[in-house]
């Protein structure tokens, strides 16, 4: 049985004057290194907020894009941990590995664009307006009236959130990013395998030293408040910027038996 | 047979000295260190700084911004909305300031180094012109410590007021140095006008004397400017290439399509005779053939016969412009004539351009 565990905790202390520099990622949303923050940081289009921290809200009662970017996640775990056993038993050898990564951020760019088209599970719903709403367009819904999405407050008293929304600063079109950003922490299961060797008497009359069978799987479960996608994929590769997401592969399954004869 | 010999000896020793002497010259310079190129070259890029600023995106939100435009898909129904953040203008500041004022700087201090202060003067109305539309756009702006990273690391704000001036003394220098060579002179294939540069630098001194409310010399300086509709300033786009079409077309069939739009923009209410949402209390001639060249139904109009075709030339500093800045600053000076004179020049040019020849007389008839 082996555990590790390992944190890593980093700062950019000198950029020679420079704000921020981009690593990977989109002029909305991207990954990069700036003084003060962590490597690879993100950094996208949050919100307008006041003083104490509550949206500042255009005439129809939605927030404001606030005018600069601001560092909205931090892609890197708080720690990472991984546990393995190996169990013999009369033959039987049984092995698993399982990782665990916990408090990184990634940018969910596939939430955003499935929402302003209006295709995420997040749109699919219909709401009977309580009272007269307006929506992000400014179009009123009227009291008793079904509509395409829900009802919300965002400080201003009730408002429809729907397509007007999706397609503009609720979605992933839009100039705010800080609603894409989750907690992309995982744990998996990394690897099972269960093996059995003949024993020496049955395969030593074969003039054979050894006979093994075994069955291996792969990548068997994930654990993760992620949906859609494999949080430890990362969208531009073997990249110095991570925690970007945006339509990529998730990782594959895969199940191997083998069979061992050694003479 | 001795002379023979020596003749083979100093023969063949000559022979290797000299191409021995060709053969490694230039062999030291190192090709990783680059020089410069000539400054009539390096124009092309300036000019093309000043053409992203007319015809790209700062011109397409413009657009949008004052409804000539809307913004119909993806990242462009925000804009729409108005929703804007400071990261959208980072192209426009970085191809104003690197590929436009710096190229400008520098094909204009290599053009004076070399006595060729026509070439100076050339790039000193791109420069004025970049600086005058950043300040415009924008407000106040870095202007005078620009392009000195050793010493100004982060240049400083100057106001939009001392920049508007700065840029009318760049615009002056510029236009004593121009001469009166026209402005097809270091235009290469890429601008187009049958003015000079002296009336094209007016002309700017004009637009920016009108944005600065300094009417009587917007009067002065437009009436010094682009005298025919000839003489507008147009960027070309000529060819197949991709990178040389219209940039308007690149944007809207190339590359975006669907984003921008006119869908109920103010042209298409102005000359739009079929829609009958808004009331026309004036018929005007030539208005059908207007609307043609401008829409393609609600569309702005990407055939090939109209005003953002593939190969159609865009005017980045009109004729009709100078005519409207000299009536507009003749009627604020109390010149009611004169404000109608350009006015209606600015008619006869629509009458002709668009086939309407009765438009003036048809005009005039309704309203005197």
């Amino acid at each position: 049985m082996n555990i590790s565990y390992t944190a890593n905790e980093n700062l950019v202390t000198d950029m020679s004057g420079s704000d921020y520099y981009t690593l990977n990622g989109f002029s909305s949303t991207s990954s990069g290194v700036a003084e003060g923050q962590p490597f690879a940081v993100l950094r996208g289009g949050v919100y307008e907020r006041d003083a104490n921290g509550k949206f500042v809200l255009n005439d129809l009662g939605f927030p404001n894009a606030a005018a600069t970017k601001e560092f909205v996640g931090d892609p890197n775990p708080d720690w990472r941990g991984g546990f393995g056993t190996n169990i013999t038993f009369k033959g039987i050898t049984l092995s698993a590995m399982l990782e665990t990564t916990q408090g990184n951020d990634v940018w969910n760019g596939t939430r955003g664009v499935l929402n302003f088209f209006g295709i995420h599970s997040e749109t699919a719903i219909e709401t009977i307006a309580s009272q007269d709403l307006l929506n992000a367009e400014g179009s009123t819904i009227p009291a008793g009236t079904s509509f395409r999405g829900y009802e919300a407050d965002f400080g201003g008293g009730p408002v429809a959130v729907d397509y007007g929304w999706w397609t503009s600063n609720g979605g992933g079109f839009g100039d705010v990013s800080e609603i894409f950003i989750e907690d992309a922490s995982w744990t998996r299961l990394i690897e099972v395998s269960l093996t059995y060797s003949l024993p020496k008497n049955a395969t030593s009359k074969l003039g054979i030293e050894n006979i093994q069978i075994g069955v291996t799987g792969r990548n068997l479960a994930l654990w993760t408040n992620i949906e859609g996608f494999d949080p430890d994929n990362n969208l531009t590769g073997a990249s110095k910027g991570r925690g970007l997401e945006y339509f990529s592969n998730p990782g594959t399954k895969s199940f191997i038996t083998t069979l061992r004869i050694s003479f | 047979m001795k002379k023979i010999k020596y003749l083979i000896v100093l023969t063949t020793l000559a022979v290797f000295t000299f191409s021995c002497e060709s053969y490694t010259e230039g062999i030291n310079d190192d090709p990783n260190n680059f020089g410069s190129s000539a400054p009539e070259l390096i124009i092309g890029q300036a000019q093309l700084g000043w053409m992203q600023l007319a015809e790209g995106n700062e011109a397409r939100v413009a657009g949008i911004f004052m409804n000539q435009f809307s913004g119909e898909d993806r990242q462009y129904l925000t804009i729409e909305q108005y929703s804007i953040t400071a990261s959208r203008f980072n192209d426009i500041w970085e191809d104003s300031y690197i590929y436009g004022i710096s190229q400008a700087q520098l094909s204009k201090k290599l053009a004076l180094e070399a006595g060729n202060t026509k070439l100076a003067g050339v790039a000193q109305i791109i420069e004025a012109v970049i600086y005058g539309e950043l300040a415009t756009l924008f407000g106040d702006i870095p202007f005078t410590e620009v392009n000195n990273a050793d010493e100004f690391y982060t240049p400083a704000y100057d106001s939009q007021a001392s920049v508007l001036a700065g840029v009318q003394a760049l615009l002056d220098e510029g236009i004593t140095n121009v001469e009166d060579e026209p402005a097809s002179l270091y235009a290469g294939n890429r601008l187009s006008s049958a003015a000079t540069w002296a009336e094209i630098g007016n002309s700017l001194k004009a637009r920016y004397y009108l944005i600065a409310k300094d009417y009587a010399n917007a009067l002065t300086y437009a009436k010094l400017g682009i005298s025919s509709p000839a003489g507008s300033l147009v960027s070309l786009h000529p060819g197949d290439a991709p990178e040389n079409r219209n940039l308007y077309y690149q944007f809207m069939v190339d590359e975006r399509e669907g984003y921008l739009g006119a869908t109920g923009s103010y042209l298409e209410q102005l000359i739009d005779v079929n829609n009958a949402t808004f009331s026309r209390l004036l018929a005007t001639p030539g208005e059908a053939a207007r609307h043609a060249y401008y829409f393609d139904g609600d569309d702005p109009n990407v055939t090939e016969t109209g005003v953002f075709a593939q190969t159609s030339s865009f005017p980045i500093l009109s004729f009709e412009e100078v005519k409207l800045i000299e009536a507009e600053a003749a009627q604020r000076t109390g010149d009611d004539p004169g404000a109608r004179t350009a006015f209606n020049a600015v008619r006869t040019a629509l009458a002709a351009q668009y086939n309407a020849a009765f438009l003036l007389q048809h005009l005039l008839e309704r309203l005197y």
